[in-house]
């Protein structure tokens, strides 16, 4: 996903939008440029678009029996559509002190702008738009609804989030459960940092819940390759430990470990079938959605 | 050791940068936010002694570096003499062995001083020295009393510096001496030192003492009677103006034929002939003459002369062409006549060639050109013959001596041979004037005797297998010098002859020290009765160096003579050197002595104390700091060309 499109040529560089102030104009920025984001409804209903055929059963609304194929076949099938309107979209923002790291923007403000973008788009299709911000639990939450202030709400939010104290992941995602009463997208941005087994069965149990989740892994550049020269003192965002790191470690061991929890989180989601979007906080903004948008469509067909 | 630059040394304070920079080196780790330390795992603690290790050792290469600077900028020095003081020396004790040391009191009074150095310096390193004209090393329990020889302090200085040049330590010399004035050398210069490193002069003597001493000698003309002249002369170790009486007597055997009082005072010199003296009638020619009164040096007192022959030694002239001056031949016959030295005849050239009796001749060529000397008188000389060319130089063949030049002011003669047996250096050659300028060069067998300041030879010799063959670049007309109305030049024709009649070089008389050069056929007996040398049939003389005063006794196969051998009349002047003039001398400037104050003085006084710089040894010290500090900073701490880690 973190490819260039070759056919789309306006990229908006985060630190350029982070110019422009407000996450309502940015969102507008981002979402106005990108021609078809519109994301399906995991929710079956009457739209037209064609889902599937099932047998009758006893108790089937009989509106819903496809006559046509019953005077063919002589057999009663039920259509089923795809919905599209009025889902729930949960937007879950990690706001630990881990997503304060970055330059020249933080991976918070990465999100914040990502979210807000996602959040205007779906507001453009009517869901239901909801928030939630969490480090070491959730701090707040805007239930979803279709009230037309709920993108004012959730942007609201949004713009006074900030970098608060550290984080469980794991355990906050698994008390999500509780906040999130109606099924619906669940879009997580978060860094990921914690034990990915964890993080992993904490998802399950949203997935269990009927939960589509969509996970924007953000990090920063440095925080992928971390350039140490000399011996260094690597102070924790979150619990401000300390740790004494060789220049040595760095180049072989941090990536190793790196790349390891990066592929558990990875194959996790696979498993689970949670859309995970790796994405540097230098990447185009408008080009992040994109390729999304892309990916889901292709992958929906 | 001493620094010119004292404030450099303030930047030793920058000692402390490197033990700052390598404080903070083992600490630096600097700190950085980092998202999570999840992937990151702790580095292993510092390895403290390994690192520490590795890091005293930079330490110590640019601590020493610093240090290095620092000298470098403050330019340290040392004395090198005064460091050469402070580790070690060796110390010479030199003795004066001259005759004057016999003088009453001053032996005994030089050998408490040597006690008393000798205690004082414990257990550093000594080598005692005696010195008469030789340097010789003695040892303190067997040291002998003084002898008769006459010492020189420029012998003394050079023989001093030769032997300190074979040591590997500093020399201090302390030289015990009367200090006499007659022991300075004519050139002062060469009383300065320059392998020595410290001079103490010890003066020893009796303020108030005042000495006398006599020199005489004994002349027959008639073969019946003898006239001697006396010289008495009296010196003080202090300037005095007292007059003193003083009786010279003369005796043979134990008959006193002869006495004559005299007053003196002390700096004097006088002479006074007793004539008349009859003859004895045995062989013994021999007459004591004494100072009846005694002074502190007894041995110079009396002496023993032996009357001479009264025979003038027959020389003849020979005139080679008619351009010479008349009046030379008047100068010369004058000069000749007086004391009836010499009885001159006149013969040709035909004569000087074939006459046998011929031992002596006095030769005038109107030529300065010596190189055509006419083959009678070449072949006279390589017979034996000695002879005296006058040459008269080209100027005055030319007819230029009509001008007379008495008027012009001439230059002085200013090169004396010191060590011709003529011992040209007892006349006074400073009233003699050279108006010539006409130039000569010398051949290779020719050695110059007299010389004016603008380079005119006015006397040499010419080295033969013969006999002794000089020329005097003079007309002797008065004209080309004033030579012929001085003094010295009668004395030096009365030395010629008396050179020319010592047959082969062997006098009447020499003094204590001197060489005799004794021929192979001659022996010599000494006024003990025991003989020195031997009879050889080598033909080759025989060096013999007289240590002792007396008459000695000249054996030949027929005949026998006396050959006297007295006492170094400068030795009898016990008059010293001043206090001034001695500190000078310890300090090498002898800037008390009059006329002495060239720069050559100077020079070598500055060069005795060489300052040592240091910087030479420090600056390859600091480069190979440098380099070696590079070196282990780019292997263990692993810096890049590009500055990088």
């Amino acid at each position: 996903m973190s490819g260039a499109s070759n056919n789309y040529g306006r990229w908006l560089k985060p630190d350029v939008l982070a110019r422009l102030g407000s996450l309502d104009l940015i969102a507008r920025t981002v979402v106005d440029g990108v021609t078809h984001g519109m994301h399906r409804s995991p929710n079956f209903g009457h739209s037209q678009d064609f889902a599937e055929y099932r047998a009758y059963n006893d108790g089937d609304d009989l509106r819903f029996i496809d006559w046509n194929v019953y005077a063919r076949s002589d057999k009663m099938f039920i259509k089923r559509y795809r919905g599209e309107t009025n889902s729930a979209v949960n937007l879950l923002l990690d706001s630990s002190a881990s997503m304060g790291y970055g330059s020249p923007i933080t991976k918070l403000d990465y999100a914040r702008y990502l979210l807000a973008s996602l959040a205007y788009m779906g507001h453009r299709q009517k869901d239901a738009l909801g928030l939630i911000t969490i480090d070491e639990g959730v701090r707040e939450q805007i239930e979803p609804t279709s009230r037309t202030d709920s993108l004012t709400r959730v942007l609201g939010l949004l713009d006074k989030s900030d970098a608060g104290n550290g984080t469980s992941l794991a355990k906050t995602i698994e008390g999500l459960g509780v906040h999130l009463t109606r099924r619906g997208v669940v879009v997580l941005v978060s860094d990921l940092y914690g034990d990915a087994v964890d993080i992993i069965a904490a998802l399950q149990t949203l997935t269990h819940l009927g939960h589509e989740i969509v996970i924007f892994r953000v990090l920063a550049t440095e925080e992928i390759n971390p350039t140490v020269k000399n011996l260094s003192t690597l102070v924790d965002l979150e619990t401000s430990d300390k740790v004494i790191v060789d220049p040595e470690f760095i180049k072989r061991g941090y990536k190793k470990a790196f790349g390891e929890h990066t592929e558990a989180l990875e194959q996790g989601c696979r498993r689970l079938g949670i859309d995970l979007v790796n994405v540097q906080t230098d990447q185009a903004l408008d080009d992040t959605l994109h390729q999304y948008i892309q990916f889901r469509e292709q992958r929906a067909r | 050791m001493s620094v010119q630059w004292p404030w450099y040394l303030l930047g030793l304070l920058l000692l402390g940068l490197p033990w700052l920079l390598h404080l903070f080196s083992r600490h630096f780790a600097p700190e950085r936010p980092f998202p999570s330390k999840q992937f990151l795992e702790a580095a292993d603690p510092p390895k403290s002694r390994t690192r520490q290790l590795q890091y005293r050792l930079l330490f110590a290469l640019r601590t020493l570096m610093l240090l290095a600077l620092c000298a470098l900028f403050a330019m340290p020095w040392f004395n090198r003499a005064q460091q050469s003081q402070a580790v070690t020396q060796i110390n010479y004790l030199v003795m004066d062995h001259s005759l004057s040391m016999r003088s009453e009191g001053r032996w005994e009074s030089a050998l408490e001083l040597m006690n008393a150095h000798i205690n004082e310096l414990n257990d550093e390193q000594l080598k005692l020295f005696t010195f008469d004209g030789a340097l010789k090393t003695a040892t303190a329990n067997t040291i002998e009393a003084p002898g008769y020889l006459s010492a020189d302090y420029g012998d003394l200085v050079r023989q001093l510096d030769a032997t300190a040049g074979n040591e590997s330590l500093p020399v201090h010399v302390t030289f015990i001496t009367d200090a006499q004035q007659t022991s300075v050398p004519v050139h002062k210069n060469a009383m300065l030192y320059s392998t020595i490193e410290k001079l103490s002069v010890k003066r020893v003597a009796n303020l108030d003492s005042i000495n006398f001493s006599l020199t005489a000698e004994a002349r027959s003309f008639d073969g019946v009677h003898a006239n001697i002249k006396a010289t008495l002369s009296a010196s003080a170790f202090n300037d005095t103006s007292q007059a003193f009486e003083r009786t010279v007597e003369v005796t043979q055997g134990d008959r006193v034929v002869a006495s004559r009082v005299i007053n003196i005072k002390a700096g004097e010199n006088k002479e006074l002939v007793l004539e008349q003296i009859p003859l004895p009638a045995s062989n013994d020619l021999s007459f004591d003459v004494r100072i009846l009164e005694s002074d502190v040096l007894a041995l110079d007192n009396q002496l023993q002369v032996i009357a001479q022959g009264s025979n003038p030694e027959p020389i003849s002239i020979v005139q080679y062409n008619d351009l010479a001056s008349p009046s030379a031949l008047v100068f010369i016959e004058t000069a000749l006549s007086a004391d009836g030295v010499a009885e001159m005849n006149a013969i040709t050239e035909a004569g000087l060639s074939s006459g046998e009796s011929i031992s002596h001749a006095m030769a005038f060529i109107s030529s300065d050109d010596r190189s055509t000397l006419p083959a009678s008188l070449t072949n006279f000389v390589a017979n034996g013959g000695n002879a005296l060319v006058v040459l008269v130089p080209s100027e005055a063949n030319a007819g230029n001596t009509a001008e007379p030049k008495e008027d012009s002011k001439g230059s002085e003669i200013t090169f004396v041979d010191q060590v011709h047996a003529l011992a040209l250096n007892k006349s006074d050659w400073s009233s003699v004037n050279v108006y010539s300028n006409h130039s000569y060069s010398a051949s290779e067998t020719e050695q110059i005797l007299l010389q004016s300041a603008k380079g005119a030879p006015l006397l040499s010799e010419e080295i033969t297998d013969g006999g002794r063959l000089f020329f005097l670049h003079d007309a002797l007309d008065g004209m080309g010098s004033n030579l012929p109305h001085e003094a010295a030049f009668v004395e030096l024709l009365h030395a010629l002859v008396n050179y020319f009649s010592t047959h082969d070089v062997v006098p009447n008389a020499i003094e204590v020290g001197q060489t005799l050069n004794l021929p192979s056929r001659m022996r010599l007996i000494k006024p003990d009765g025991s003989a020195i040398g031997q009879l050889t049939d080598t033909g080759k003389p025989q060096l013999l160096r007289l240590d002792e005063p007396g008459v000695y006794t000249l054996l030949e196969q027929t005949q026998e003579r006396a050959l006297m051998v007295n006492l170094n009349p400068a030795e009898s002047d016990i008059a010293a050197m001043s206090v001034e003039a001695t500190d000078a001398w310890q300090n090498r400037a002898l800037l008390g002595e009059a006329g002495v104050s060239d720069t050559s003085v100077t020079n070598i006084n500055d060069s005795v104390n060489v300052r040592q710089d240091i910087w030479q040894y420090l600056l390859p010290l600091f480069a190979v700091l440098l380099l070696l500090e590079s070196i282990y900073a780019n292997r263990h701490l692993g810096i890049k060309r590009d500055g990088s880690i």
